[in-house]
């Protein structure tokens, strides 16, 4: 089978509100070509013979490779003429069809989140250019790129070079499934406006698959109570209220005090019953008004998409330490 | 950001006020009742209503050759605007501006402009001045993505952030600078990535959600004026009508298909959904708003039909301001 590596650029991330409200950087478009280009270079590198990118109303992935002499084919797919979450979905649900071996996906937790709607069990090369980033971490593009492509053209095991990741999924009690990857919490607002959280005095409750104390964000939160890594089973329930009060890092550079009232560890698969009114935030975006009476069963489980380890993935190229 | 039910209220109303009066207005010039060059708003409701809608009666805004939404939002009255894009006596610039010169002092409305881009220094000028005042008032510049090419801009936009100037520059990306789509006359997609080479901070933000915009805008006025500054906001967004809003004019440039597209996002449409699932407007006092509006357009036709056009005396009057004999 053609090696294959898909390319999932999210051309709206690091450009949200919290460039107003709080220190977060804002990453251009030229830094995001920049990247796409490194790390197609490394995906050919490291063995892959096909690429398959998404395109967007910004053309990043055509600008990255313009002027590129790639030793592999180049396959672009077409975009809505509005930035869409769905844009990332169709592109890794038509990756999953296409046979993808390798997903590098350049975006933070909601672009990757994206991802996963499209293809949950995706094997994910994920790079961090978002803003508040717990799911994908910060590696350089080049070596994650080269990694992708060794993981498309030696098809090993997947878990022999990746780590499968924790899910929260949402069922709404009209049928519809939604999931986050790293928290799932209830605000009390009641428009998805500019999507992002930044301030903890309006959260309500919140579940978190991920609560890493070296994080920033709503994950953060979590791990004052409850720490728990992303290779840890289950997750934490938080309301929030009259209680121990912290103050957190909500955004970059930013600090907002948060009252939890009370906390309790959830082990895999169970659910807990969250109800409106409010907006449910997936990672850190407002995306889903629950209005009053309504109401979402939230479950963590551990049947994510697989997220390469860039070590694991490199010695099947570069051999075992001597 | 917890917005107050009168806030929302607010603002559909200014949408809806934009609405009504951008088809009219419309309808009129295809009809041959209304003279000269209008560029509609129609499909851009949410930046102008959502950015007003965060700054007091003294702040101020300047405006495009795609200003009457600009205007409208700002409380502009019907009459006068309708009187002025039909050239008469009774309207703003008492009709010797017409659309794209409308303005109105006394509502920090200092004008839609005719030159591309000839707005953005108007505003970066009040604010320096309201700076050197020091009598708190924001300054606000629409303008489009093709503005942001021109070199009127680029000087503002440096001048702004070099002084701190309390200004706000909201552009409404429309994708297209009159009939030539943006990739044909830029490198860049996102006009914001212009703002960190200025020195100031910039967002993007979803130009058919009117909270959304709110949201953004009401933080970069608090930022101005607080001292912290200028800031820019980027909206994405999408006329509905053609370049001049009139379909008989002009020639085709979009695909039926992408019209359609946007369409599905039509801002008042999606703000209205929202408003009635929230229990803050049904659909039936939604309509009651539309009628009402459309009935004050009607009123506001009718007074500047009959309106009478400017004396030919007048023609050198209100031509300079107090230039000494």
């Amino acid at each position: 089978m053609t090696a294959t590596v898909g390319v999932i650029a999210n051309p709206i991330a690091g450009k949200d509100i919290r460039r107003l409200v709080s220190f977060a950087s804002p990453v251009s478009d030229m830094a995001k070509i920049g990247i796409i280009r490194r790390a197609v270079v490394g995906a050919v590198e490291g063995g892959a013979q096909r690429l398959l990118i998404t395109d967007d109303r910004r053309a990043l992935g055509m600008r990255a490779i313009d002027n590129l002499s790639l030793d592999a084919e180049v396959v672009f797919l077409d975009a809505p003429p509005y930035d869409s979450g769905m844009n990332s979905q169709n592109a890794a649900a038509a990756f999953q069809e296409e046979g993808v071996g390798a997903v590098i996906v350049l975006g933070g937790d909601g672009t990757h989140r994206d991802v996963v709607k499209g293809w949950r069990n995706a094997p994910l090369m994920a790079v961090s250019t978002g803003t508040n980033n717990v799911f994908p971490r910060q590696v350089e593009a080049t070596i994650a790129g080269q990694a992708a492509g060794v993981v498309a053209s030696r098809e090993p095991p997947i878990h022999e070079v990746a780590d499968q990741a924790k899910v929260i999924d949402v069922e709404l009690d009209d049928g519809e499934a939604e999931q986050a990857l790293v928290d799932l919490a209830l605000v009390d607002e009641s428009f998805t406006g500019s999507r992002a959280v930044w301030t903890g005095q309006r959260l309500r409750e919140m579940v978190a698959a991920i609560a890493e104390r070296a994080t920033v964000g709503l994950s953060c939160i979590a791990s004052r109570v409850a720490p728990t890594t992303r290779h840890q089973a289950g997750g934490v329930h938080v309301t929030f209220g009259d209680g121990e009060r912290f103050r957190i890092p909500i955004a970059p550079g930013l600090y907002s005090e948060v009252e939890i009232s009370s906390w309790r560890r959830l082990h895999l698969n169970e659910s807990v019953e969250i109800s409106g009114p409010g907006v449910l935030s997936f990672d850190g975006e407002r995306d889903l008004v629950l209005p009053r009476g309504r109401s979402a069963l939230v479950t963590v489980s551990h049947d994510g998409p697989w997220v390469i380890d860039i070590e694991k993935a490199m010695s099947l190229e570069c051999g075992e330490a001597r | 950001m917890q917005l107050s039910d009168d806030v929302l209220l607010d603002m559909h109303h200014r949408m809806v006020r934009i609405r009504h009066f951008e088809e009219a207005a419309g309808r009129l010039a295809e009809e041959s009742r209304l003279p000269g060059f209008l560029h509609l708003y129609v499909g851009e409701e949410a930046v102008a209503a959502g950015v007003c809608a965060a700054l007091t009666d003294d702040d101020q805004i300047s405006s495009t050759h795609r200003g009457h939404g600009h205007l409208v939002a700002k409380g502009g009255d019907f009459e006068r605007m309708m009187a002025e894009l039909m050239g008469k006596s009774t309207g703003y610039c008492k009709g010797k501006g017409g659309s794209m010169h409308i303005c109105d002092l006394d509502l920090g409305m200092l004008g839609a402009n005719g030159i591309v881009g000839g707005g953005v220094p108007i505003a970066v000028g009040a604010g320096f001045a309201n700076k050197y005042r020091d009598d708190g008032r924001v300054s606000v510049v629409f303008f489009g993505d093709g503005a942001s090419n021109i070199g009127a801009f680029h000087e503002a936009a440096n001048m702004a952030a070099a002084l701190q100037l309390p200004v706000v520059f909201v552009c409404e990306n429309n994708e297209y600078g009159e009939f030539t789509p943006r990739d044909r006359t830029m490198a860049i997609t996102d006009v914001v990535d212009r703002a960190a080479g200025y020195g100031m901070p910039g967002v993007i933000v979803d130009g058919m959600d009117v909270v959304a915009v709110h949201e953004a805008a009401a933080e970069a006025v608090d930022r101005a004026r607080s001292g912290q500054g200028p800031s820019f906001l980027e909206a994405k967004t999408y006329r509905f009508y053609n370049h001049h809003g009139i379909q008989t004019l002009g020639m085709k440039y979009r695909s039926d298909e992408e019209l359609a597209e946007w369409k599905k996002r039509d801002p008042i449409d999606l703000f209205e959904a929202r408003l009635a699932e929230s229990g803050v407007l049904t659909a039936k006092d939604a309509e009651a708003v539309h009628e009402r509006v459309a009935g004050e357009v009607e009123q506001a036709i009718a007074f500047a039909e009959e309106s009478p056009l400017p004396e030919v005396e007048s023609l050198y009057e209100d031509v300079y301001s107090g230039v000494a004999q």
